[in-house]
Parts: C-alpha cells; structure tokens; sequence
C-alpha cells in the first residue's frame, strides 16, 4: 500500500535538460515522472465517520482517508452510537434510510458531527433536501463531490 | 481508523523511480529570418534512462542518460547539403574532427549524462521543484553533421517545475521553466530558456490526457545567415560552401540561436501505482534557426519505488 504513495507525491517532479531545438543536432529530453495517479486533496482535513457495510462505504473511507481525513469505518448500529458518543467526529456520513441511528447524535446538539445523507434514489434526494443543506446521491456523486461537501461543512462549522 | 496513503505524508527518503523513454523525432527544413531552406530530413532515435531517489522530505537527487541514434535522410549524389568535414572546400580552416555522420546511415552515442538535485515545496493545491542540475557529454561525439547527436556542450541548467491542481478538480497544471547556462564556443553567450507548459484531465484516477507547449530560446546566439560564418577573404556575394571555411561555421550549430515552440498531446496511463506508462506526440509550430519538428513521439515506462 505504502508504494502508491510514491506515485502519488512525488510524480510532478520534471526537468528539462538538452534543449528541444532541432538544429543539426540537438534533442529534447524532458526528465522527470510526469503525471501523477490523481488523489484529491482534502484542504482542511476533518475527522469523518462513514457508517454502512459493502464495498461501497470501504471504498469510500478509504479514499477520504487518502485525501488526507481521519476516518473511522462502523458497520453496526452499535458501534456508530458508540462512536458517535465520543465525540470526536466533525462530520458522520451514512444513508438517509438511516437518519434515525444517526441524527440523535448528529447534529442535535452543539459540537455533535454534522450528518451527511446518501440517498438513494432521486426521490429520496429530493425528500432530503428539504432536512438536509447537503445531500449526496450514491448514485451520480463521485469522491471529489463527498470532499467538497464535507470542506464546505468543515467550513461552517469552523 | 482507515489506512490510506494521505497527500499531506509528503515524500520520504528513499522513495524513487526509474524511467525507461523511446523517443522518435523526424525534422525537415531549416527556418531562419523568413527563409526556409529544404535540407532535406533527419531521424532520431533515443533511449532514454532516467531516475531519481528522495534524499529526504525535500531534496531529491535525479540523473539522465540518453543513448541516441541519428541520420541524415539524403541520397548519392548527396542533397540536402550534408556536412561533410573532408570536403577539399576546407582550405583556410580544416577541422581537427574529420568523423563523416551524413553519409545517410544512423551513428550513434551516448549523449550528455545529466545530474542533479531538487527541492520539493507544496502549499495547497500547489507544489514547486526548484532545481539545478549539470550536464555533460558522456561520450566525445561529433557536433558538425545534421546527424550530430547533440552540441558536445557542457550545460547547467536552472530552474523550476510547478504543478496546480485545483481541489475537487479533475484538472491539473503543470510547468517547467529553466535558464541553462552554457558552456561557451568560441567564447559565444549561448545560453538558452526551456519552458514546458501543460494542461491536463484526468479521466480516471490512473488515467490523465494532457496538451503541452515546449520551448527552448536561445537569447543571443548568430543567424544562420549571419557573416560571421564567411571568410574574411571571401568576395560579395559569398559562395557556398567554398567561402564558409571557416572555424565558426565548423561549429555553427552550437552559435545558431535556435528558437523553437512544439505542441504535442501526452497520456500518461497507471498499470498499477508502482508502474506506468506514457505517451507523446508533438511537432512544431514556430521554428526560428533551427530545424522544424515533422514529428515526433515518445514511449516511456516508469517504475515507482517505496521507502516502505
């Protein structure tokens, strides 16, 4: 796991040597590993609790993870009310089916995480939206979108 | 908590990669102050091997070394003037290097060896690499033929690349200025600006398409056309090349200044994080002294390592 981040990092490093010219003799070379694999950055990185099982929610946390936030995975209701008793989130995301196992600990009260729903489907978007200034939609969202909304949030709350 | 490899880790001390880069380029005509002369073609081929290996979190050590191929596209009787330093018009200078390399097949060398260091500095979406490094022919070969391989100079190039990816974007910025301090033939100043720009998109995470400009500019440096490639003995209008006996025109591609703009589309495609591979294709679209670029392309594979 630890080689990707080379790859990552360090792949924008580029030099230029030779010249490019083409006169009799003479060559371009240009030095360096070029484009890197893409990772988004998370500009203020957060603590974020993903609650959900499957692939999706895994893939999910790893990547912010990777962006730079401090993630926490929880599978169960039991464990997402132990976690969310501590404290130490700023943002929980998890299904809006399962607004009722979050909300009581999310953004009741003051310093609580702020809920980020998922829906489903559009109608549930829609539905969402009237409890909810952010929504994400499982379906059409992509990590870039689920780091914007959780910057914006981390924004207010700041 | 999840594990993953987070952007604000920085590079560590020994992380590293290797690069592997086939480069094809086909020049036609020489273009200098409005003129352009048909000197026929040439090809080169070159095998590039680079790499580079992190010090610590900041600095960085690289290295290059191209091993090329080149030749003079002509026919016999010869056209396209080749450059030939056994020719008896040689009379008032003869050059000391008499290596023939336009005679239509391809020769071959090591060209300039290139080491250096650079300093990575990142500040949100933007990362910077000041670096200077030195380069020098790794082997002695000839600079008076169109299938010269280089210009057998010394060169320290110093400069920058830079990178701006905006956050949530799929877009990505990326440059490369450098002034290269030249060594000096026959005491001329032929220092030269490199600059590389370009955009790209990434359409997946290990996939990313981007356009680029090239440029070198040479800010001094002779005309093709200038006299003084002629001998001082020569009568108006000179006469080519009986008159160009002379030891500048014997070096004058490392005088010309060669300016020259390429545009070319790249993609850059991640096999897995550790490996990668790259393409290019460019030509040029402004030339000025110098050699246009027909086309050119180029196919690298690059190997990451890990400090872990």
């Amino acid at each position: 796991m630890m080689n990707t981040r080379i790859a990552f990092l360090t792949a924008l490093v580029a030099t230029l040597i030779s010249g490019n010219a083409y006169a009799c003799g003479d060559s371009l070379y240009r030095v360096g590993k070029g484009v890197s694999y893409r990772v988004y950055t998370a500009p203020l990185p957060g603590s974020v609790l993903v609650y959900g099982e499957g692939e999706g929610a895994e893939l999910l946390a790893q990547e912010l993870a990777r962006s730079g936030h401090g993630v926490r995975l929880v599978r169960n209701d039991e464990e997402l009310q132990a976690e969310l008793g501590s404290g130490a989130y700023d943002v929980v995301i998890a299904a809006y089916a399962d607004r009722s196992s979050v909300v009581p600990g999310a953004s009741a009260a003051s310093g609580a995480p702020t809920f980020l729903p998922v829906a489903l489907t559009e109608d549930e978007e829609s539905q969402a939206r009237g409890e909810y200034d952010r929504v994400m939609l499982a379906e059409k969202d992509e990590i870039k979108h689920y780091l914007k909304a959780i910057h914006q949030t981390l924004k207010q709350r700041s | 908590m999840v594990a993953a490899p987070a952007l604000g880790q920085g590079q560590q001390r020994g992380d590293a990669s290797m690069r592997a880069e086939y480069q094809f380029i086909r020049t036609g005509s020489f273009l200098s102050k409005n003129e352009t002369f048909d000197y026929w073609t040439t090809d080169t081929q070159a095998a590039l091997l680079s790499g580079d290996y992190a010090i610590n979190d900041r600095w960085t050590v690289f290295a290059a070394l191209p091993y090329v191929t080149k030749r003079f596209n002509s026919e016999v009787p010869w056209g396209g003037d080749p450059h030939n330093p056994n020719d008896p018009y040689w009379v008032d200078f003869v050059p000391p290097d008499k290596r023939f390399w336009d005679d239509g097949d391809y020769h071959s060398a090591l060209q300039d060896f290139s080491i250096g260091v650079s300093y990575s500095v990142a500040k949100g979406p933007w990362t910077l690499h000041p670096y200077i490094s030195y380069g020098v022919p790794a082997s002695d070969y000839p600079f008076f033929a169109k299938a010269a391989i280089g210009l057998n100079l010394w060169t320290v190039p110093v400069g920058t690349s830079f990178s701006f990816v905006p956050y949530f974007s799929d877009w990505h910025f990326d440059g490369n200025v450098a002034y290269v301090f030249s060594e000096k033939p026959l005491g001329a100043n032929v220092d030269y600006w490199l600059v590389h720009l370009s955009a790209g998109y990434w359409f997946k995470a290990n996939l990313s398409v981007n356009a680029f400009l090239s440029l070198k500019y040479v800010r001094d440096g002779i005309s093709l056309l200038s006299p003084d490639f002629i001998n001082d003995d020569a009568a108006f209008p000179p006469v080519y090349p009986d008159d160009y006996d002379t030891r500048e025109w014997w070096q004058h591609d490392r005088l010309i200044g060669n300016r020259n703009l390429n545009f070319g589309l790249g993609i850059d495609y991640f096999f897995s994080p550790e490996w990668k591979m790259s393409g290019s294709a460019y030509q040029s679209i402004w030339t000025e002294e110098s050699n246009e670029v027909d086309f050119a392309f180029t196919l690298g594979v690059t190997r990451f390592f890990g400090s872990d």
